[in-house]
């Protein structure tokens, strides 16, 4: 297992105001509009704290329907297998914004503090997203070494048919219950800003 | 070979190195069982083949086969072996093929996989131990040089390099890999890769791997700008993808070829290939590169210092503002937080300080009743993650600058060096081991000079000190040493006179600007005015509080007009 504390991002503003809803062709803001919400955008990124959490499993097989992994997981997704097919192993990734934000989040929206908030939660999501793409860049420089290559693209569940119950096999392999991160039995991650992925290895 | 006979090689022609061993062996078939490094020894046969191969193409510096061979990478395939005697046995392999080149080996060395503090939990002088011990094997098997490559880390980078140069004086190159975006994995840009390693020994610097050398260009050109060391380029062969199961690099030789003259017009001296490379590769470059020598780089800078982002330059026209506010002196509330450990106020200060536009941070955490070494460690790892501001560190404690300098991940300045007996002996050399640029203050054992002409021989002194440690006026900022006008209004004058000297010197000056105004009312008028007359003389920077919006404007509009230096 790898784990990655204090990942030190840079804020995805870019990705972060189109959440918002900003578009470059129809929306105009002032400068001191985009400077206010810059800076609740570096408040809400501040309270965040990225971990990362990642680990390779051998494919033992590849089915009509999907994969068997190495740690008798089956994974049932003909999307996932059209992608992932020629590649022998998969990387099974977690990242998560960590618990302050989302709590803050909540006691801002109890107080009435509606769009701070709104602007703190596109934040913390955008940017779990960011630790995702920092821990693919991160796995393909470890992997590089040995000649290995991660795939371009990462999957997660709850995406084409991936089902939502795929977090499960993601969450029981990486433990992430030793990490703090909680899964409910309809499948949803506490802290909330947290994301799984599955990205494939040759 | 000595670090002069390196940095005179690097001058006279373009260094051949070595392409890609690990992927290549694999791609050779090479069987690997656990670590590619333990798998080598079961195939010795095939890593002399290729390692000369590449001397017999005209490679100048092969390196060992060694690149995960630290104590943390080792533990990933249970390898419970020595790993001292690995690395002496995998280096003597490489030594070995190459007696009978004129071949030099290097000892390679690189990440272990791990974030070391202040961004990881991997404690920074544990790393400094790991990499002196996969130094140490290298070092017996009797290795020309280091090459630490491949690290995503400046951090990390800094440890490797700390660890080669605690245990010997050989030459030390340092690669790190930036994405195509222009930055390392952690966001450090190419000029503060530069500025911080350069400071720290390095013999040169450069990028390798991740890559493909069209997006190699535009970092070594950021790099050049910022540095007088020999520049390394080691890309990849193109980027890397799937085709048929297997890994594949998408550039043939004649196309890695055609771009080798644009690093070559950028005055790179040390050319080879990573992942996806292989002898050919490396026969092509030496025949058409080898006898070029590499074309001398006239202009960069030096006055600079760095975080683990960014770098901020001193003088090269613009004004430096290093925020004053991270010091507990006068300030009550702030007192009790850091007898508490508390640390909100540090991060409100650092963050409002970079709002209001300042370019370095100072941080002086010398205050009764609390560890000092501590809290400044502290404050440097909170800072070093949430600013990207360089740091200024204030203290006049020794053991207090040493840890910190250790610890920082990029190139601090020290605040101050003066003329007391044990500043320039305990804290010059502490400050010159982690190359650090430095605060000089006119000042010595007799107390401060009166005069003008007094002070100029206290820095003068200070000057040839710094210089033995093999320091230049560049890496130095001369403190004005602003007497509060409150007590004695002739002092002012001869601050002013002090920033004039260094202007006509070439040398940028610094001062407190807040202690001119101490006892008087209307303090941020004074402050600016002082600010104005001394900017007038050729200031090039003040430690200052930065939400004076009177002094922002007079520092707006020195800007506009430019600085002395």
């Amino acid at each position: 297992m790898n784990h990655l504390k204090n990942i030190p991002l840079s804020i995805p503003y870019k990705e972060i105001y189109a959440r918002l809803g900003y578009s470059v062709h129809k929306t105009s803001l002032q400068k001191s509009e985009k400077d206010r919400i810059d800076a609740i955008i570096r408040d809400g990124f501040s309270l965040c704290n990225f971990q990362g959490i990642y680990k390779q499993v051998k494919v033992l097989s590849v089915t009509q329907k999907g994969f068997v992994l190495e740690s008798g997981h089956e994974i049932e997704s003909v999307y996932l297998k059209d992608k992932l097919k020629e590649y022998g192993s998969m990387i099974m990734m977690a990242a998560s914004a960590g618990r302050i934000v989302t709590e803050t989040v909540t006691e801002l929206m109890k107080k009435g503090d509606n769009g701070r908030a709104v602007i703190y939660d596109a934040t913390a999501s955008e940017s779990a997203d960011a630790v995702l793409d920092y821990l693919q860049k991160h796995i393909k420089m470890q992997f590089a070494r040995s000649g290995m290559a991660i795939s371009r693209l990462r999957y997660s569940p709850g995406y084409g048919d991936i089902d939502l119950s795929v977090q499960k096999i993601i969450y029981d392999i990486l433990e992430l219950q030793d990490y703090g991160i909680i899964l409910t039995e309809y499948f949803q991650l506490i802290p909330e800003k947290s994301v799984l992925a599955i990205a494939g290895l040759s | 070979m000595t670090r002069e006979e390196f940095a005179q090689l690097c001058l006279n022609k373009t260094v051949i190195l070595d392409g890609s061993t690990g992927i290549e062996l694999i791609r050779r078939k090479m069987k690997v069982s656990g670590s590619i490094e333990t798998s080598i020894l079961d195939s010795p046969d095939m890593l002399n083949e290729l390692q000369l191969q590449y001397c017999k193409a005209g490679a100048d510096i092969i390196l060992t086969p060694t690149l995960g061979a630290n104590r943390v990478k080792l533990q990933e395939y249970s390898f419970d072996g020595s790993v001292r005697e690995l690395n002496r046995e995998l280096a003597s392999l490489s030594l070995k093929t190459a007696s009978s080149f004129p071949t030099k080996v290097f000892g390679d060395i690189s990440s272990t996989g791990r974030f070391i503090e202040p961004f990881g939990d991997l404690l920074f002088d544990d790393a400094v131990e790991y990499f002196r011990e996969q130094a140490e094997g290298l070092l017996e098997a009797g290795v020309n040089g280091f090459f630490i490559e491949t690290m995503i880390d400046l951090q990390e980078a800094r440890a490797a390099l700390i660890a080669v140069r605690e245990l010997c004086d050989l030459p030390a190159v340092v690669c790190l890999s930036f994405y195509k975006e222009g930055y390392t994995l952690n966001g450090s840009s190419p000029q503060s890769v530069v500025v911080t390693l350069q400071s720290l020994g390095a013999d040169a610097v450069g990028c390798n791997c991740s890559t493909g050398p069209a997006e190699m260009i535009p970092i070594i050109q950021k790099m050049a700008t910022c540095t007088k060391l020999p520049l390394v380029v080691k890309p990849n062969a193109g980027l890397p993808s799937l085709k048929n199961g297997k890994t594949v690099y998408s550039m043939d030789k004649n196309e890695f070829l055609s771009y080798i003259p644009n690093f070559h017009k950028l005055g790179v001296s040390l050319i080879g290939g990573c992942c996806g490379t292989d002898p050919g590769f490396i026969n092509d470059i030496a025949v058409q590169w080898s006898n070029k020598v590499p074309v001398k780089r006239e202009s960069f800078i030096t006055h600079a210092i760095a975080s683990n982002r960014t770098i901020t330059r001193f003088g090269a026209g613009s004004f430096t503002l290093i925020g004053e506010r991270i010091n507990p002196t006068g300030k009550k509330d702030f007192q009790k937080q850091l007898r508490e450990k508390d640390l909100t106020t540090i991060e409100i200060f650092a963050s409002k300080q970079q709002e209001f536009g300042a370019n370095v941070l100072d941080v002086n955490m010398g205050l009764s009743g609390i560890d000092e070494r501590e809290m400044m460690l502290k404050t440097i790892s909170l800072l070093s993650r949430i600013s990207s501001l360089p740091l200024c560190i204030d203290s006049t404690r020794p053991e207090v600058i040493e840890s910190a300098l250790r610890l920082y991940p990029g190139r601090a300045l020290v605040n101050s060096i003066s003329g007391e007996k044990d500043r320039l002996e305990i804290t010059l050399p502490i400050a010159a081991k982690y190359g650090a640029m430095l605060i000089i203050l006119p000042l010595d054992d007799n107390g401060i000079p009166v005069t003008f002409e007094e002070r100029v021989l206290v820095i003068r002194k200070i000057i040839d000190e710094a210089t033995k440690y093999g320091y230049t006026t560049d890496d130095m900022v001369i403190d004005g040493l602003v007497m509060t006008i409150s007590s004695d209004q002739k002092a002012a004058k001869t601050t002013l006179d002090l920033i004039n000297w260094c202007a006509k010197n070439g040398i940028n000056s610094v001062c407190g600007l807040s202690n001119v105004s101490f006892g008087l009312p209307q303090r941020d008028i004074v402050n600016s005015a002082f600010l104005a007359l001394g900017a007038q003389r050729g200031l090039t920077s003040a430690i200052a509080n930065p939400s004076s919006e009177r002094l922002r404007n007079i520092i707006s509009s020195i800007n506009k007009k430019g600085c002395r230096i």
